[in-house]
């Protein structure tokens, strides 16, 4: 498989400003996400995975920025070098879209789920057919009962629902790819499960390339085929998801692995009968 | 058989008004839930939000009052404490909680809030208190020249959860209720924070209600296991039994939403859970 | 290493706090500011006699001259050097700004404390009460007071704290209820240590920056409140104030700009002091609230 990769970064650092002080939160990255492939970015708090994220999306603070160096690309375009305009347009159509850890904090609690989606679906003129859309989306993502929950309130809905609204508005302006960032560590463990079955389903059947940013390696288990490990800003180590499970290289990694092993004991238990 | 160290008998919490006029809408948080909690034993509750396991360990821990039922600490009913027989149960059943962050005072230095709790039980004397705070740190794997006098927002999470695990242990409980202590830690700092607990439990005898949705630590470390689901007890059982061979609709699906960090077996699991997967009503 | 060993070590180091605090409100954008602002206007106040000539009533000097070399501020229509005026009417200001506020934080403080933490019928009544307060606008409570009781300098001191301690209540109020249900606190309570250790040693000293902040604006409200009393005239007319020298000045406005440009400059430059304080101390404590939340992993 030769493909070229769809999002890349090539020695990206980004340097924080955090009480005075100079934080290297990212520290010479180099990742590849190739089209379709579903990528996690493994770390605990404070390898500046989260930042990488970010700066990868043009979503950090400017204020805070020391220093932003290496290279972003997303397809041929150098996403750090971009015109805001440009990146808009990106994010508007067929370009990137993101999903965060806490969904009620990214709704609008005024509003109806219907005009947040007609929001996210603005290139399409037609009422109708934002409606149809909006109808679709929901469906895509698992919701089946479209009709009562575009007229609910984002606090009328359960967690799951609402982090499944929110990727159903990711994935209105029809993105190449999703980054997600923790985006179920605020969810009960069936609804997280939910919410991994409908971020598989879509990179699979949409074919949806994915960036999931986590601290659970029970997650990157289940969804990713690629993965870098982070610690201290810095990638320690990134491989195919069943070689770093099976032969993990980097001491850091395998120090992870044993913690998870130790929470997640591997026996399969409640095997459906 | 001995009397066991807490019981509930129709616990129930309801929230929310009675109404204008008497009828009203109050909301069954906890509904009428027993159970017993022996000397020495894990009991895990499981369940997710809004299955009523965090408001059941308030009144547990005597921090509210039930709507009805009542819980008693050795035979004796809460309702009927009078000022010692609070303090001895204060002395005995102690909480951890699950924000660390939030489960110190962030303008107390370590050693003063240990310091408060050894004073107000008369565990240490003015000349004792020092060495009795170096213990404290010691057992929970921390330098106390190193830590004493810190404040909690210059401790890692980890840190402030041994620290917070520390001011339960400083009165030698019988019993500590931990809602869910692990679940806010990075993941190797959770098998650590585990391993504390579980050490401090085999060498003390200590009684362990832990409070938690995931069962994969739950499984790890409870004898007995009690699911529950908007505020009622699904199924209850020793955890071979309750784990191993489940009853109810809702402990399987449970069971089949738990993550196995082995991307093999995640991958083989899948297609025949997917298969069978129940569904249940979400909780709002 | 023994424990004994370790547990000598461990002697209390009181580090100085309070220089500590000092300084890292100068390192906030405004707080310095405000402090110094606020710091000399103090000192020029209660050292008054130490840079007037004349006491503030005397008269005698050449009435409505200029600012000028022997008269940096000028002197009014009946003779009195401006700059003694100035400086003693500082204190009468201040005074009512400091003393206000205080009471204000005192009775509302209280009020609010014993409603966030007994809660039920205690703060049902308790509330309504400060409502009752709230909905009164300050100026209304403050001129009934005055011409109920006359213009006596304390009791204008009292009727500013009365109409501003309803705001205080409610921020010590949200404080508590917000504070009592986060973890330590209950811990505190599991522990069984007394309501009074909760109240003072966990609550308050986590209450204590937002409600420094109010009673920092408090003061400039009280400040504001004085200055418009002493404009319409209700103010005590034997204690020059800042407000009732305006209140002269506005009569020669055409004749004499000195005579009202000084002493407002005075209301803004304190009042700005009290804002900038308060800007400062929030910034310390909540160094997000003022720009784009810095967010590392989390």
């Amino acid at each position: 498989m030769a493909d070229a990769p769809l999002l890349s970064a090539r020695n990206v650092k980004v340097h924080l400003r955090v009480h005075g002080r100079i934080v290297k939160a990212v520290d010479g990255v180099d990742l590849d996400v190739l089209p379709g492939q579903c990528v996690g970015i493994v770390g605990e708090s404070g390898s500046g995975k989260s930042t990488l994220g970010r700066a990868m999306t043009r979503l950090l603070p400017n204020v805070e920025i020391a220093e932003l160096s290496g290279s972003v690309r997303f397809g041929t375009e150098d996403v750090l070098a971009m015109s805001p305009d440009r990146m808009r347009a990106l994010r508007r159509h067929r370009g990137l879209s993101m999903v965060f850890q806490d969904p009620l904090s990214y709704l609008n609690p005024t509003l109806r789920v219907d005009r947040q989606m007609a929001e996210a679906l603005r290139h399409l003129l037609d009422r109708r057919a934002v409606q149809d859309k909006s109808a679709e989306l929901l469906l895509q993502v698992g919701l089946s009962d479209t009709a009562r929950i575009l007229r609910l309130y984002p606090h009328e809905l359960s967690g799951g629902m609402r982090q499944r609204v929110l990727i159903a508005m990711a994935l209105a302006p029809d993105p190449q790819i999703l980054v997600a960032d923790e985006p179920t560590t605020a969810l009960d463990a069936t609804v997280q499960y939910q919410v991994i079955q409908t971020l598989r389903r879509l990179n699979k059947e949409r074919n949806l390339a994915m960036l999931i940013i986590t601290h659970d390696l029970g997650m990157v288990a289940e969804l990713c085929d690629q993965v870098y490990v982070m610690n201290g800003g810095k990638v320690v180590e990134a491989a195919d998801v069943f070689t770093l499970f099976d032969a993990p290289k980097h001491e850091y990694t395998a120090s992870l692995l044993a913690a998870a092993r130790r929470l997640h004991q591997t026996k399969a238990l409640g095997e459906p009968v | 058989m001995s009397i066991p160290i807490l019981t509930a008998r129709g616990v129930v919490k309801s929230f929310g008004s009675k109404g204008w006029f008497g009828a009203g809408d109050a909301k069954r948080a906890v509904d009428t839930i027993d159970l017993d909690v022996n000397e020495g034993e894990t009991l895990a509750i499981v369940g997710e939000s809004g299955s009523g396991k965090s408001t059941l360990a308030r009144m547990l821990l005597g921090l509210s009052k039930p709507t009805s039922g009542d819980v008693s600490y050795c035979g004796q009913p809460m309702g009927g404490f009078a000022a010692p027989d609070w303090a001895a149960f204060r002395k005995s059943v102690q909480p951890i909680f699950q924000d660390p962050a939030s489960s110190l005072n962030p303008r107390m230095r370590v050693d003063t809030t240990l310091a408060n709790v050894l004073r107000r039980h008369r565990l240490a004397t003015r000349a004792t208190l020092d060495t009795a705070i170096a213990e404290l740190l010691h057992s929970v794997g921390l330098d106390p020249v190193q830590f004493h006098d810190r404040y909690p927002h210059q401790l890692s999470g980890g840190q402030q959860q041994r620290i917070a695990i520390a001011r339960a242990m400083a009165v030698r409980p019988k019993l500590i209720i931990a809602d869910e202590p692990l679940s806010s830690l990075d993941m190797s700092v959770q098998a650590q924070i585990l391993d504390l607990l579980v050490n401090l439990k085999t060498s003390r005898n200590l009684g362990l209600v832990l409070i938690s949705h995931d069962l994969n630590v739950v499984d790890a470390i409870s004898d007995r296991i009690i699911v529950m689901y908007l505020g009622k007890v699904i199924e209850a059982g020793p955890t071979k039994q309750v784990l191993g061979h489940p009853q109810s609709d809702y402990t399987r699906s449970l069971l089949a939403a738990k993550l196995v960090a082995d991307p093999h077996i995640a991958r083989q699991r899948r297609l025949a859970i997917e298969a069978t997967m129940v569904k249940h009503p979400e909780p709002i | 290493m023994s424990v004994e060993s370790n547990a000598r070590i461990l002697g209390r180091t009181q580090k100085s706090a309070s220089l500590d605090l000092l300084r890292r409100l100068f390192r906030t954008r405004f707080g310095g500011i405000g402090v110094t602002i606020l710091l000399v206007v103090t000192f020029l106040s209660v050292f008054a006699p130490l840079f007037a000539k004349t006491g503030p009533l005397d008269l005698g000097s050449p009435t409505m001259t200029p600012p000028s070399w022997a008269y940096p501020l000028g002197t009014d229509s009946l003779g009195r050097d401006l700059r003694s005026v100035m400086l003693y009417a500082g204190r009468s200001s201040l005074t009512i700004g400091f003393c206000a506020a205080a009471m204000a934080f005192l009775i509302g403080g209280t009020v609010g404390a014993l409603a966030g933490y007994f809660r039920g019928p205690v703060a049902a009544v308790l509330l309504r009460i400060t409502d009752l307060f709230h909905t009164l606008p300050a100026i209304i409570i403050v001129l009934f007071s005055v011409s109920l009781l006359g213009a006596n300098f304390w009791l204008q001191v009292a009727a500013v704290a009365l109409a501003i301690w309803p705001i205080e209540a409610r921020i010590v109020y949200g404080q508590f209820i917000a504070l009592s249900e986060r973890e330590f606190v209950l811990a505190a309570r599991a522990a069984g240590l007394s309501t009074f250790h909760i109240i003072f040693r966990e609550i308050m000293p986590n209450a204590l920056p937002t409600v420094i902040v109010q009673v920092s604006l408090d003061a400039s409200t009280a400040i504001l409140i004085e200055a418009g009393l002493g404009f319409l005239g209700l103010s005590d007319p034997t204690v020059p104030s800042w407000g009732e020298m305006l209140n002269r000045g506005q009569e020669f406005l055409e004749l004499a700009w000195w005579m009202s440009v000084f002493p407002g400059a005075a209301i803004c430059v304190a009042v700005l002091g009290f804002n900038l304080f308060a800007d400062g101390v929030t910034e310390m404590f909540n160094p997000r609230a003022s720009v784009a939340p810095p967010k590392l992993d989390g």
